[in-house]
């Protein structure tokens, strides 16, 4: 369990905190969303959990034990996907994981068999900084898993792959899920937040605003409304029917004895909703 | 175990990218371009005075017997006017004319007037020691030399050259090349996935210098071997080069991690490529030396290996040479540790 205390962090030289008293805990095999807008603290929270940045105020504790006591030996068990590709571009696909992998104290998954995983195969032999944008994110996100760890930290893994890809690295996240390992997704793709986390919480200007799972702040922020599509005149029409107001529900009750309904769709709010519903501002 | 697997692994990849960024090739290209130098293009000796001709016009022409005994025919001129037309068309020589006999002995210093006041008394002093030497009459010897320890065979000027350009690959190169790593590394981000990785500070210093070292090792063997040849004294050297190499790695990784670019660093790295030239002069002019020289890497670098591979009998330096090293790689280190720890690993200072 990963537990966030009351987190605050200021850069040197800023005239005010970019996390300002952030707290949140963290279930094991859990997926973790973490969602907010360009910078609104996301990246800068991760830095805390991992360590790149020093704690200055409040508490990160990972099983009641804080990274001073785990020391070096905690990058064991924890993988780290940048937002932004970082890799030894003198060197191959291969080469990159296979050197990296050598600095774990505990066996890694065959790099071959890694960069098959995410498509990167019959690239393996080309040198990194020779990648596309979308290879170079496959190539750091296969880095990240390739300890099999316990705790990832998974920063935009999605941005700028094409939707066969995105979906194959979607699938790869559910599975270490899965396999037990907690993850901490950092990202400002609601769709992806959706579809992949338990639990969501939403941070905009260095606080949070909300945090529960993605279906019950949907509900809770939404409305349940119903999108009816009927036939009348031999034309298509549609209507956005309320279910707690009692004259869309008279309504809808009247093109249903009709018998002249074709569709039925629930209209819950997306997660980009409830966030401009809570922060008066977008996601992107 | 693992902590020196985790460093070889480091290793491995610190090696393969100074091979990709082609820092081996520069060193073959230096050192075979240096070889070449050394064993073709510069002569085994030099002369940076004015060069002396003498003509003998002595009874029984006792000073050019001398002259040819010593193996010094070649500055004998037949005449005076051959001499004077001599210096006339070259400005960078002197005149000596040996006058009268053993009984009555003369000579005439011909000079062109720029020559230090100092190098004309001791060629005033050179010709009274030829004529000493000739048996002239009434002129005893007042001064014997003494020497120190064993008079050593003369060191070819091409192979004295040797010192001085293993010092251009330890101490410049490596100074150098460790910086180009630190910034390519922070340029791809690369080190903020070590940064996350289990392996820490020292590691990543002692991956870094090893590279350096390697380097240096290759280095000096591309130079010694086909310039002095496979001599037992190349074992005692390598310590030297290690110690130096290393020390010259640290040095450049505590100051390259406070830069983001070599555009920057080179403005920090000037000062101290300045500061690390100043024994060279003191290699050349030896009365050019002051105690903190030898504190400076480039010193016993330079004078080390000069001593070990063309020895003058000088005893006891190497132990103490070795030891002052270790002892500024040690101090260096440590603030190499701090440093990269403070400015490289962490985000945020």
């Amino acid at each position: 369990m990963i537990e966030v205390n009351d987190l605050i962090f200021t850069y040197p030289r800023a005239h005010r905190p970019a996390v300002r008293g952030i707290s949140f805990r963290i279930e094991r095999g859990q997926i973790f969303g973490f969602l907010g807008p360009s910078g609104a603290g996301k990246s800068t929270v991760q830095n805390l959990m991992i360590g790149l940045l020093p704690t200055q105020k409040g508490s990160i504790l990972y099983d009641g034990k804080t990274l001073s006591d785990m020391g070096k030996s905690f990058f064991n068990r924890v993988g780290v996907s940048f937002e932004h590709p970082n890799l030894y571009e003198k060197l191959t696909g291969i080469e990159n994981l296979r050197y990296y992998g050598g600095l774990f104290d505990r066996p890694v998954i065959p790099p071959e068999q890694l960069l098959d995983m995410v498509g990167l195969g019959e690239a393996k032999n080309k040198r990194a900084g020779a990648y596309s944008k979308g290879m170079k994110q496959r190539l750091v996100f296969a880095r990240a898993i390739m300890n099999r760890p316990d705790i990832l930290f998974l920063d935009e893994p999605t941005s700028g792959l094409d939707p066969g890809t995105a979906q194959r690295i979607k699938e790869i996240i559910l599975k270490e899920r899965d396999r037990g390992a907690t993850i901490f997704l950092t990202t400002h793709n609601m769709f992806a937040a959706d579809e992949l986390c338990d639990e969501v919480a939403f941070i905009n200007e260095g606080q949070l605003v909300a945090q529960d799972s993605p279906r019950n702040l949907k509900l809770k922020y939404g409305q349940k409304a119903i999108k009816v599509e009927y036939r009348s005149n031999g034309q298509i029409k549609s209507e956005i029917l309320f279910v707690e107001r009692d004259e869309d529900r008279h309504r809808l009750g009247q093109l249903l004895d009709t018998g002249t309904v074709e569709t039925l769709h629930s209209q819950e709010a997306t997660l980009e909703q409830v966030f401009v519903k809570l922060t008066g501002r977008g996601l992107s | 175990m693992t902590a020196t697997r985790g460093f070889y692994s480091l290793l491995k990849q610190d090696l393969v990218v100074a091979q990709r960024n082609g820092f081996f090739l520069v060193v073959l290209c230096l050192a075979v371009i240096f070889a070449i130098l050394v064993r073709f293009v510069i002569p085994a000796e030099v002369k940076v005075t004015a060069r002396e001709y003498v003509v003998d016009l002595t009874e029984g022409q006792v000073i050019s017997d001398l002259l040819v005994r010593k193996g010094l025919a070649d500055i004998l001129l037949p005449s005076e006017e051959e001499l004077l037309s001599l210096m006339q068309e070259d400005r960078n020589t002197l005149g000596i004319v040996f006058q009268g006999s053993r009984e009555k002995p003369g000579a005439v210093i011909h000079y062109q007037g720029y020559e230090p006041k100092k190098a004309l008394a001791a060629l005033s002093a050179a010709v009274s020691s030829l004529w000493n030497e000739a048996g002239a009459l009434g002129r005893p010897s007042f001064s014997t030399p003494v020497l120190l320890r064993p008079e050593s065979s003369k060191l070819p000027f091409n192979l004295s050259m040797i010192p001085l350009l293993m010092v251009t690959e330890v101490v410049f190169l490596g100074f150098l090349f460790v910086a180009v790593m630190v910034f390519q590394e922070k340029a791809e981000g690369s080190i903020r996935a070590y940064r996350v990785s289990p392996r820490g500070t020292w590691t990543y210093i002692l991956s870094k210098s090893v590279t350096n070292v390697i380097l240096a090792l290759c280095y000096g063997l591309l130079i010694f071997l086909p310039t002095i040849g496979p001599t037992s004294n190349l074992i005692a050297v390598l310590p030297l080069i290690i110690l130096a190499s290393f020390l010259m790695t640290v040095a450049g990784l505590s100051i390259s991690v406070f830069f983001d670019s070599l555009s920057d660093f080179i403005y920090a790295a000037l000062p101290i490529f300045v500061l690390f030239c100043l024994p060279v002069a003191s290699y050349f002019f030896p009365a050019f030396k002051m105690p903190v020289f030898e504190l400076i890497p480039s010193y016993p670098l330079m004078f080390g290996i000069r001593e070990i591979l063309f020895p003058t009998g000088k005893a006891g330096f190497y132990a103490p040479m070795l030891l002052r090293l270790a002892a500024e790689s040690a101090v260096v280190l440590l603030v190499a540790g701090w440093a990269v720890n403070r400015n490289l690993l962490k985000e945020v200072q």
